[in-house]
This record gives structure tokens, C-alpha cells and sequence, in this order.
């Protein structure tokens, strides 16, 4: 959301009540689909009992489950979530609320640096979270922790062997210009959607709208 | 346990593997139904046009489609609730790829049995859970022939995975 509809460069900007928004939008119109609520940055890093808060506020808005960024750091919380009644997605890899550590949004998970994603992901199934997302790691590495686990693994960037692939809605219709390179484009609508401004431009200064 | 390999490029490769799944239902209690080994028909509707695309490409989706339409088929004949493949056992065998095979074989006994009851595809991943590394300490035990390729000809070629 942060970076595809609020404009920001990272998701780091977003804030609580930007997410609740969002959220509650989101779970009005939903039928039948799971509804996650991200867990922006700040929200959970200042204190597990204030983490919790927003947790509970996140499903009070409408959301099912709530998704939050981490390894082992963050297995504590997603206990208390866990058993609070509160369903945690994990989400490890390259994780987007972590971009100044890893000096911009690159590939993590490389040569050595595998088995610590390997252990995070460990470490978040034994801490009870349903699923966990694989965000940007090699192929290789992801399929080897998606048959290693037994919940679900979601990747992005991760290769097909996941249980299961995210791909960003704004991205999959081509809305976002600047979409990094593993995203495939399944429409092309901001350049219809710049024609059909143009157009209305056109026809209002033409005259051919409104009719009179 | 059902046991479907057309893709399998000789006879003899198809005979191996029969046995191993003989082994494997005698120990598990299950009975053994072996399909007919039809690798001319596999070639024709599956592999025509797509012999050099990579392991895990088009052709292995067809690939799939082609056994689990079969399992379903006698599944539907026989009265089963459900059936559920175990091609998601190998690291190399994407899963959603086999889940959608067996879905669109589901599907179509669903449009040919309008009214009658179908066996509904069930989506077990058996890889989850180190399930892989489980199968192999099973084969090990049982003494069951491990094979050395995926299966069709066009598996065997240099640099193709085991799976
Ligand atoms: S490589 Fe294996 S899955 Fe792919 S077409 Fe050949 S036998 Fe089938």
C-alpha cells in the first residue's frame, strides 16, 4: 500500500491509522478471501504490549490475521499473538521494513547468509505462525524451506516453488510503472487509464463534453 | 494406490517402477491398480512439439495432466471420494502446477457426470514437512529402486534434475 497507492518510496511511512483505513476498506468489500493486515514499522517495535494493542486493533478493523516482519527477533510476539487468538502471517527474507539495514530492497538469502533465513523460517513455524512469506531469496533456497516446513510459504521474487506466489494487484495490472523485475503484468492500464484522461481533457475542451 | 507412467520412456523402466510400487502397497496394506503403459499415446497428446522445453516447463504441465486425468477417470469409474497425486513428493515437481492438473482433471469428470457424484481433487502436498526427505528414508528401508531420471526421454538429457 505504502508504496503502490500513498506514493512513499519505501513502506516505511505508513502509518497505524493509514493501515486500520485500509484495512477496514478492504474487509467491507471482502466475501469469501482471508483478509491479512500488514503491521506497519514502528507499530510493533516499540514495546510487545503496545504491539499487541495494535494487533488487536488491526483485527478489530476487519482483518483476519495480521502479518508482521522478522525471524527469530520477533518469534517472542508472535507467540503472544499466537495465543492471544490473533492468526500471524511471518514474513522473512528481504523484508521490505528492514531497507536501511540491507542498504536498499536486494536479494538476501545468498551463499552463507541462507541458513539464517532457513532458521528464521524455522523459528517462526515453531512460534506458530500459519504461513510465512519468502520475499526476495534465491529459487533454490525457497523451495528447499517450503519442503522443509509444514505451514505454507508464500514467496514474492522467490521463485515458483512456493506454496503459494503474492503478487502486488497494482503491479499485476500494470498500474505501477516502476514494478521491480520479477513481476509479471498481467494489464497495462496506466497507460488507459493516462488515454482515457487525455481523452476527457479533450472532449471537455473540444466541447463534446458535457452534452448540452 | 494407483499406479499410472506412460511418460516413462521403456517398458523395462515402467516394469521397475511397478515393482517399487508393489513393494510399497504390500508393506502399506493398499492394493496396487496398474494402468496400462501407453508411452505412444503419452508422446502424441503430451510431447509432440514441446520436446525441448526444460524440466519443469510446458511439457511437464501437460505432462501431469495427462496421468492425473487417468487416475481421475478411474477414480470416477470405481467410486472414489477423492485422489490426490503423489508428484508433490519430489523437490522438483512445482506444486501449484500439479494442484491445477489435478483440479482441471476433477473438472472435467465433473462436465462428462453432470449428475453423478466425482471424485473431488485433493490438494496434499507431500513434500511439506520435509515429506521428501521422509519418501527417500522410506525407499531406503523397503529396498525400493530409486530412480535416476524423471521419467520421459527428454529427462535424460545432460544437466536434466533427478526427481
Ligand atoms: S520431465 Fe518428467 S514430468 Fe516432465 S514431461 Fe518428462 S516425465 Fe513428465
Amino acid at each position: 500500500m505504502g508504496m503502490v497507492a500513498l506514493g512513499y518510496e519505501t513502506t516505511l511511512p505508513v502509518t497505524m491509522s493509514q493501515t486500520l483505513s485500509a484495512t477496514a476498506a478492504v474487509a467491507r468489500v471482502v466475501k469469501s478471501a482471508m483478509v491479512v493486515g500488514d503491521m506497519p514499522f514502528g507499530s510493533y517495535q516499540c514495546g510487545d504490549d503496545e504491539a499487541m494493542k495494535n494487533a488487536v486493533a488491526i483485527i478489530q478493523a476487519g482483518a483476519d490475521a495480521v502479518k508482521l516482519e522478522g525471524g527469530a527477533r520477533v518469534c517472542g510476539l508472535i507467540r503472544r499473538m499466537t495465543e492471544a487468538g490473533i492468526p500471524v502471517l511471518a514474513h522473512v527474507g528481504m523484508t521490505p521494513q528492514s531497507v536501511n539495514q540491507f542498504g536498499g530492497f536486494k536479494k538476501q538469502g545468498k551463499g552463507e547468509a541462507a541458513a539464517q533465513v532457513a532458521a528464521d523460517a524455522r523459528a517462526v513455524e515453531a512460534a506458530g505462525a500459519f504461513a510465512v512469506t519468502l520475499e526476495c531469496i534465491p529459487a533454490d533456497l525457497a523451495a528447499k524451506i517450503t519442503a522443509e516446513l509444514k505451514i505454507s510459504t508464500i514467496g514474492i521474487g522467490a521463485g515458483p516453488a512456493c506454496d503459494a506466489q503474492w503478487l502486488v494487484m497494482h503491479d499485476l495490472l500494470g498500474l505501477n510503472e516502476n514494478a521491480p523485475s520479477f513481476v509479471k503484468q498481467y494489464a497495462h492500464l496506466a497507460g488507459d487509464v493516462r488515454a482515457a484522461f487525455a481523452a476527457y481533457v479533450k472532449d471537455v475542451t473540444d466541447g463534446a463534453f458535457p452534452g448540452v | 494406490m494407483f499406479y499410472s507412467n506412460s511418460n516413462l520412456d521403456t517398458i523395462e523402466e515402467f516394469e521397475k517402477r511397478r515393482e517399487a510400487a508393489a513393494k510399497l502397497s504390500l508393506a502399506d496394506g493398499v492394493e496396487l491398480i496398474v494402468d496400462d503403459y501407453d508411452h505412444d499415446s503419452w508422446l502424441k497428446t503430451v510431447a509432440a512439439g514441446l520436446e525441448n522445453e526444460p524440466e519443469k516447463g510446458a511439457r511437464c504441465a501437460k505432462c501431469f495432466r495427462f496421468s492425473l486425468a487417468r487416475a481421475a477417470a478411474y477414480a470416477a469409474a470405481h467410486g472414489y471420494d477423492g485422489f490426490a497425486s503423489s508428484l508433490t513428493v519430489s523437490p522438483h515437481k512445482i506444486s501449484a502446477v500439479v494442484f491445477g492438473a489435478g483440479e482441471a482433471a476433477a473438472e472435467t469428470i465433473r462436465q462428462t457426470h453432470p449428475d453423478g457424484e466425482v471424485p473431488e481433487f485433493l490438494r496434499y502436498d507431500f513434500k511439506k514437512g520435509e515429506g521428501f526427505k521422509l519418501s527417500v528414508r522410506r525407499a531406503r528401508e523397503l529396498g525400493l529402486y530409486r530412480q535416476g531420471y524423471c521419467g520421459c526421454e527428454f529427462s535424460k538429457r545432460k544437466g536434466a534434475e533427478v526427481c
